[in-house]
């Protein structure tokens, strides 16, 4: 890695994260008179988040299924609406969200965070928040808050508390969600005591034409998946060989990846490359969080592929068809195969866990 | 006269929120630690309700007033009734009845009064005429327990302890089922307004994240309706008389529940012959008691091996089944005998003892108990498993397991254990990689991917070079289906002349907390104590997720149908660690 390189795309984060916040430490605005206050449609957003008056029956919240000790995700393989109806996928983490292009597990149009939660607020099959189901009412009751009442005016030119200005405000929180203070990232920064040698070696590993796990996951976000370089749904939406159902070349059906929406033989398990960052954090794994630990995503990678011999869904993912060429096995000892997880353990950010920024106001 | 409309327009109000048209802007919201609009069942409120509630609410009031401000459990028996008069005498019991500052009372109330247990009776007093009388202090939060001897009319000992609740008494969990089903927004989300049969877990504690039932700080239960594959869970608050939240989960598809026509018939036998009295198994060079609790599961005691005793005793103290991380709702819950508790999941057949065997070989033996809700495997019901594993080399394991089914597929599994090392020149440490460290105090420690372990998988040891056993804890290798404990396991320092944990166990900690506070913390925090050269109890606490994935069941079970009957199938979760003689 171009430690430089590196260290102007930091500088460049940096900007970007502090450059529009005149808060005080628990992120309060302090004082604008502005139309349009990015500080205060920030806090706004902020505050929503964590409010369950954002759904249908008022019991969640976007912070429901990306909570902050979780490093925005919810610990479970795949959470409930607000109704009890599951959700298809495993809830992926917000950090660093705004760094991403695609925004969606299986859907590549989904580019804007914009559109990407419209699908948690409206959605009807299943309705996760549904904020539409009692639109009128949800609205009503941030109305008569006096709270949000001003804090709508302050935020947005035409001080209306009304579905796009939630959206936005919503959109403008979730940006800010950064974390790049991980002990790898100290270590790459020229303060070499953060890394273990464990997760020296492991990070080595890691980098090693044997394994080749950068070609899916390079830093500094981990995943190909940027936004600034725009890359093609091809590299992101890959079969890394998680099913063969069967030995059919299928994954569980209904759940096939870009195929559902494509309807191409070729396409069926392919998934968005997740960032690593925080994944000590964000268990369980892969798009269905059918890994329950890093150790069994290590293993499934080693061997090339995930084979599940009971079930439903048994079948050798090594020999999917269409599984990822970049998907082929390594030989890893038990202590390399430790120190992988060493280093894993080492690109999480725990001040993300209770940054006052990142973490439920009080009613102020 | 004026303030008389007040509750009948509230009346009428909660009626017509039930009834309005879905889009009006009433808020049915019911979170109350964000200060929003709530529905609150006031006193007066409840009163025009159900005048048996009313009457239960004047009672508490005007027990406030009283000299010694409790509220008396009504008893009939003439014996109980005498237990509770000789244990509210006490000055022990009245200790924390007022606050100390100001001098008002606090809300007291006697929750239960029974012959107390065999185990919890000390020597020199007649079984039948000790009782038990559990006080809960509804502002402090905290239980006091009182032994009473009714042939000395005197109170024999008084244990209080912070941050537990007693057993939910019959009429504390008529209350709650009376506010649930008359609650607006469960009318709302049922689509009508349920039966008060319906409900499940009425008197199951619970918990709830932004409210005060968090972390369990107020007493509040979760009566559960189901409704097709999902459950609703009512939380109630018994402390403030009110309904704080409802949540959804979801627990899948699966028949109905098989028969089990003889379940009531065994009790009586399990009652007189486990649960009244203490037996004994001798064999494999092994020798200890056994008796199954009220609420802490199958206890074993007095356990020798080669006539040198071993440990103490060992339980399993409770089962805390979290269905959302973010939200901290489930259920503390408990295993026992069936007609000692309400709440308990029960004793369904006699403890078991089975041979151990490895390749053909006889290794050992089993002592087996099993506990389970009346409709398992039907959505909340619950089906738990004890295994006290004794091998012939002398190693020894305690281990617990669900059998699902539960109230959710997101639901994590927390079974509490306590064992009790008989050396009181014990120490305790840890395998850092390279060796072994001392705990110089009490303590705590989680296990996780990262854990280092010997080569054999050891990460503690209770003892030393020459003496003790060396821990292993659940790492999928057990050859049981365990996949893994993730244990918090806890060090504390044992005490003969305070109770932390020794007697029966009430609820220890709250259902919910996903981080090491499950109960065992409250004997360590806040002033940590040194845990060299003394007694030792070792509290391990697993934590398995179950499963509901085709292929991946875990802490699951279901009723399919096969061949035209429904069978049960079920998914076991095992864990619990391996103790193994440092020198054998």
């Amino acid at each position: 890695m171009n430690k430089y390189r590196y260290l102007f795309f930091t500088a460049f984060l940096s900007f970007f994260i502090f450059c529009c916040q005149t808060n005080d430490k628990t992120g309060t605005p302090v004082s604008s008179n502005q139309k349009n206050d990015t500080a205060t449609i920030i806090f706004l957003g902020r505050k929503l988040f964590y409010d369950t008056r954002l759904s249908a029956n008022q019991t969640r919240s976007c912070a429901t299924c990306h909570n902050p000790r979780f490093a925005f995700t919810d610990g479970y393989r795949t959470n409930t609406g607000a109704y009890g109806d599951p959700v298809l996928h495993n809830t992926p983490s917000l950090v660093n969200v705004s760094f991403l292009h695609y925004l969606d597990w299986a859907k590549p149009p989904v580019t804007s965070l914009a559109l990407q939660l419209k699908r948690p607020l409206y959605n009807a099959h299943p309705v996760e928040l549904g904020l539409n189901v009692y639109l009128r009412r949800n609205i009503a009751q941030l109305e008569n808050d006096t709270n949000y009442f001003s804090l709508f005016k302050r935020a947005f030119a035409d001080g209306l508390v009304n579905e796009v200005n939630i959206e936005a405000a919503l959109v403008a929180f979730v940006t800010t969600l950064n974390s790049f203070n991980s002990p790898y990232d100290r270590f790459v920064n020229g303060d070499k005591k953060y890394l273990s040698p464990a997760a020296i070696e492991g990070l080595a590993l890691f980098s090693s034409e044997r394994t080749g796990c950068t070609g899916c996951h390079p830093p500094p976000l981990f995943t190909l998946n940027v936004k600034n370089t725009i890359p093609p749904a091809g590299d992101i939406f890959i079969n890394t060989a998680l099913y063969n159902v069967l030995n059919k070349g299928d994954y569980p059906k209904g759940d096939q990846g870009i195929f559902e929406s494509t309807g191409n033989a070729g396409d069926k398990g392919k998934f968005k490359i997740p960032s690593l960052r925080n994944a000590a954090l964000t268990a369980p794994y892969f798009h269905d969080g059918s890994a329950a630990t890093l150790r069994e995503v290590i293993d499934a990678y080693a061997r090339g592929g995930r084979n599940i011999t009971t079930g439903p869904w048994q079948g050798d993912g090594k020999n999917n068809p269409y599984k990822d060429k970049r998907i082929r096995g390594f030989p890893a000892s038990e202590k390399e195969k430790r120190s992988l997880l060493a280093f894993l353990y080492s690109l999480t950010d725990s001040s993300v866990l209770a940054n006052p920024l990142f973490t439920a106001p009080s009613n102020n | 006269m004026k303030l008389s409309f007040l509750p009948l327009l509230f009346f009428a109000g909660l009626l017509s929120a039930g009834c309005s048209n879905p889009d009006s802007s009433t808020s049915t919201i019911v979170d109350e630690k964000d200060a929003r609009e709530s529905i609150l069942v006031t006193d007066t409120a409840l009163a025009n309700l159900s005048p048996a509630l009313a009457a239960y609410l004047q009672k508490s009031n005007a027990a406030l007033n009283l000299p010694v401000p409790v509220l008396p459990l009504a008893v009939t028996d003439s014996n109980q009734a005498m237990a509770q008069s000789i244990a509210l005498a006490d000055p022990r019991l009245k200790e924390n009845l007022f606050d100390k500052a100001s001098g008002k009372p606090f809300r007291n109330e006697v929750f239960n009064v029974y012959n107390a247990r065999p185990q919890e009776i000390p020597k020199g007093f007649v079984e039948s005429k000790v009782y038990r009388v559990e006080l809960y202090n509804y502002a402090l939060n905290l239980t006091s327990i009182a032994l009473v001897d009714l042939a000395g009319k005197s109170v024999i000992g008084v244990n209080t302890v912070p941050g537990t609740q007693p057993e939910i008494p019959a009429h504390l969990k008529a209350l709650a089922l009376q506010i649930a089903v008359r609650s607006p927004e469960v009318i709302k989300a049922l689509g009508y307004q349920p039966n008060e049969t319906e409900a499940l877990m009425a008197n199951t504690k619970t918990a709830l994240n932004a409210t005060k039932c968090e972390r369990s700080l107020h007493l509040c239960v979760a009566p559960t309706f189901i409704k097709g594959d999902k459950a609703l869970w009512v939380i109630v608050d018994l402390t403030d008389h009110k309904l704080v939240g409802i949540r959804w989960t979801s627990v899948g598809t699966t028949g109905p529940a098989p028969r089990i026509s003889e379940r009531k018939l065994q009790f009586e036998k399990i009652m007189e012959c486990n649960c009244k009295t203490v037996q004994s198994v001798s064999r494999n060079g092994w020798k200890m008691n056994y008796v199954i609790t009220s609420s802490d599961g199958l206890r074993i005691s007095e356990v020798y091996y080669k006539e040198k005793l071993v440990i103490n005793n060992a339980k399993l103290v409770d089962w805390h089944v979290s269905y959302s991380g973010t939200d901290g709702f489930g259920y503390s819950d408990a295993a026992g005998c069936p007609e000692f508790s309400q709440a308990a999941v029960v004793a369904v057949t006699e403890p078991k003892i089975k041979t151990l065997e490895d390749g053909g070989k006889q290794v050992g033996f089993v002592l087996e108990q099993t506990f389970s809700s009346e409709q398992w495997p039907r959505p909340c019901n619950y089906n738990y498993i004890q295994r006290y594993e004794f091998y012939n080399d002398g190693s020894f394991r305690v281990a617990c397991g669900s059998l699902g089914r539960g109230c959710g597929n997101n639901g994590t599994y927390r079974p509490v254990t306590r064992i009790l090392f008989a050396n009181n020149q014990n120490q305790f440490a840890e395998w850092n990689g390279s060796g072994w460290t001392n705990w110089e105090q009490e303590k705590w420690q989680s296990q996780h991917e990262q854990t280092a372990y010997t080569r054999e998988g050891y990460q503690y040891r209770v003892g030393d070079e020459q003496n003790g056993f060396y821990l292993a804890p659940g790492n999928g290798k057990f050859n049981d289906g365990g996949r893994g404990d993730n244990a918090f396991v806890y060090a504390s320092r044992f005490h003969a002349d305070k109770d932390e944990g020794e007697s029966d166990l009430v609820t220890i900690g709250p259902c919910c907390n996903t981080d090491y506070r499950q109960g065992p913390e409250k004997f360590i925090e806040p002033n940590p104590e040194p845990l060299r050269q003394t007694q030792i109890v070792v509290w391990y606490v697993a934590q398995l997720k179950n499963n509901d994935r085709a292929g991946s069941e875990y802490c699951w079970a279901e009723s399919v149908l096969e061949k035209g009957v429904y069978k049960t199938k079920a998914y076991p979760c095992m864990s619990g660690p391996l103790f193994v003689p440092v020198k054998k």
